[in-house]
């Protein structure tokens, strides 16, 4: 899966806003590459940037936004593509899931219609007919019950999971190659939350899409994603496939996200260790590494900005710290959020 | 629904039972019609008449129900400041002459104040939005006399003194049948520019920020990422719930446009339901002031009835049941 061209290749993607308080520099210098298929966790604190990276993907930033690197999907790079070329992909070629599913529908349009609506502005060849058979299938495959009838729902008459549900099938109706969730499921009840999580490998398996999954909950990932990035400050803190991130983290503030995690740590009676410390400031972020104020080992050198260091020879494991290499290796107390 | 209108309109026969008696005795403790009498050379017969039409010998509140007594029959009694004429007739031609300037005031304002909302909405703090404020800021603040008046001052004076003729008229109706198509026009304009001036400024700002909050909400983010175009994006998915909140304003704005325009009927002599109410004030003429103010609510209760039925049409959430 990793040897094949990427599907998405961001590369030094930077993103600052102008705002009264001074530029925020929301997203700064981020790589990201996805393959066809795969699943790809992006986690991090607030603020970390995940969202505007995201955004960044799917054209959606406002236009007083700077951008700076290159997004490449399939070869073109999104960044240069006018409006009217970036509208072809939207929601066709890439789609995107948002958190809050209580206001991300249309409350005025029925679920069925904005579904119909998704498909047809791609393929307006499809008669009106059939766009609302396939809603209907849609709403079948990610659990919606009764669809027939239910298609015809407003928003206000679905739980806050189906609108998620609903929001999923938007999203894949064209079979994009590439689906972004933005914390699909942050605003959903616990118990809900591990259903939209299976409607969306589901759906994913349905289209085979690649999905870039951005959360909070490292313990979300374990059980879904095939790597994980971690972001921090708007920079990318360290990259790998699951098993490592997890097993064999090289990096102090992804060791600590993961004693973090209320899920990860209650499974190994261990005592929940929030970071201390705030996330930085965007505006006016601490000089070296932008971890070192919060970091249990930093040291002089931490005044300088690590380097985002390949681990291994192929660079499918990268970390940025001065102390990568040297870090104690995780013991069995620290394998922390490996999900069952 | 039908259910709903019915108990709608009971719900609000206390209110306007309230209402006139409020009216009706402030008006009455206001002033002594008999004092007028007073002032004209007339015999005692013409006091009886009067203390007779109002039932003067007797308290207020016993005034009020006989006066209600007959309202409810559609008898509004006669309006002696009028020559005696039957209020209910002088409300209903004068409110015909108010809706001459109501209705199509109430249309184009509508249109441009939706039109310059949306727009400064979505290219907020450009130049247009800049000027959309001003503009509003203008109108709120400018009293209606101020702008009347400046018209008739341009059109009026100016205009003559340039160009040696006068565009529009500056004061009185003109009807299609007594003067012809053009000078009906030439009579409407200004009246019609100072309505407009005046509320679309006010809708305008309302249209603005319910746009405002719209087009920030999460729905339209999905709109955009499903790659809808921008247009469909922001009339259809934006406006369609921009204008929800503004269909209580309308029925606000279009009530009180019915219900005469004082102040702009006053500048432009327009024989209107403004100047109806004036003249019953001043001249303590009790029947015509309770005919007209009867009038204005039955306005304000009507097309408040129909903002919320439309609003049960464009907002699916609200169901009357
Ligand atoms: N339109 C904007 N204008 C100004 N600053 C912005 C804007 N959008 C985002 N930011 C800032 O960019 C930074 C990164 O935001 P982003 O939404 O990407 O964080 P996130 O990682 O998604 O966090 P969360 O987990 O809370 O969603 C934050 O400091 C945020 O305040
Ligand atoms: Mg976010």
């Amino acid at each position: 899966m990793t040897s094949t061209t990427p599907l998405l290749d961001i590369r030094d993607l930077t993103v600052s806003f102008k705002t009264d308080d001074g530029l925020v520099r929301a997203v700064n210098g981020v790589d990201l590459q996805m393959f066809p298929g795969e699943t790809l966790a992006v986690v991090g604190e607030s603020g970390s940037g995940k969202s505007v990276s995201a955004m960044a993907v799917m054209g959606l930033l406002p236009s007083y936004t700077q951008i700076e690197g290159s997004v490449e999907f399939e070869g073109t790079d999104l960044l240069k593509l006018s409006t009217r070329a970036m509208r072809k992909l939207q929601g066709n070629e890439i789609a995107m899931i948002f958190q809050d599913p209580m206001t991300a529908l249309n409350p005025v349009f029925t679920v069925g219609n904005q579904i119909i609506e998704g498909i047809r502005i791609h393929h307006p060849q499809i008669s009106k007919q059939a766009a609302r058979e396939r809603t209907i299938e849609l709403l079948a495959l990610v659990g919606i019950p009764e669809p027939r009838q239910r298609v015809d729902n407003y928003p206000h008459e679905f739980s806050g999971g189906m609108r998620q549900r609903a929001m999923i099938a938007l999203a894949i109706a064209n079979e994009p190659k590439l689906l972004i969730a933005d914390e699909p499921t942050t605003a959903l009840d616990v118990t809900i939350q591990a259903q939209v999580l299976e409607v969306m490998r589901t759906a994913q398996e349905a289209t085979g899409a690649a999905m870039m999954l951005i959360t909070h909950d490292l313990g979300l990932v374990a059980g879904v994603a095939d790597r994980v990035q971690v972001m921090y400050g708007g920079r990318v803190f360290e990259m790998s496939d699951t098993d490592t991130i997890f097993y064999r983290s090289r990096n102090p503030y992804t060791r600590g996200l993961m004693t973090s995690v209320p899920t990860a740590a209650a499974r190994t009676d261990d005592r929940l260790s929030p970071i201390p410390g705030a996330p930085p400031s965007a505006i006016n972020p601490p000089r070296g590494c932008v971890f070192r104020p919060r970091c249990q080992h930093a040291e002089d050198a931490c005044y300088e900005e690590p380097p985002l260091l390949a681990l291994d020879a192929t660079g499918r494991h990268l970390s940025r710290c001065h102390f990568a290499e040297e870090l104690p290796e995780l013991g069995a107390q620290d394998e922390l959020g490996r999900s069952a | 629904m039908f259910a709903y209108v019915v108990r709608r309109v009971l719900t609000t026969i206390p209110l306007l039972l309230i209402g006139t008696f409020l009216v009706f005795t402030l008006t009455a403790i206001s002033g002594d019609p008999l004092a007028r009498l007073a002032q004209l050379d007339v015999d005692q017969a013409a006091y009886d008449r009067l203390i007779d039409l109002y039932n003067l010998d007797q308290p207020i509140p016993q005034r009020y129900v006989s006066w209600l007594t007959s309202a409810v029959q559609g008898d509004m009694g006669p309006s002696p400041s009028q020559g005696g004429q039957q209020t209910f007739d002088l409300v209903l031609g004068r409110a015909l002459n108010t809706a001459r300037l109501a209705i199509p005031a109430f249309f184009i304002i509508a249109i441009t104040a939706v039109t310059l909302g949306v727009y400064s909405a979505v290219k907020q703090y450009s130049k247009l939005d800049y000027f959309v404020t001003g503009f509003s800021f203008l109108g709120i603040s400018l009293p209606t006399f101020v702008f009347g008046l400046l018209l008739q001052v341009i059109f009026g004076i100016w205009w003559f003194d340039w160009f040696g003729a006068r565009p529009f008229f500056v004061q009185g109706m003109r009807t299609v049948a007594q003067h012809g198509w053009l000078d009906m026009v030439r009579a409407h304009v200004l009246p019609i520019i100072t309505l407009w001036l005046v509320i679309t400024a006010s809708e305008s700002r309302f249209q603005r920020a319910a746009m405002l909050e719209v087009i920030n909400s999460d729905y339209i983010r999905t709109a955009r990422a499903k790659g809808l175009p921008r247009r469909t994006v922001i009339l259809k998915h934006g406006l369609r719930n921009a204008l929800i909140p503004l269909v209580t304003i309308w029925a606000i704005d279009f009530a009180l446009l019915l219900g005469g325009a004082v102040v702009t009927e006053t500048i432009f002599a327009w024989p209107g339901l403004g100047r109806l109410l004036l003249a019953g004030i001043f001249q303590q003429d009790l029947n015509l002031t309770m005919g007209v103010v009867v009038f204005i609510a039955a306005l304000v209760v009507v097309f408040n009835l129909i903002a919320d039925l439309l609003y049960g049409v464009l907002d699916p959430r609200i169901r009357y049941d």
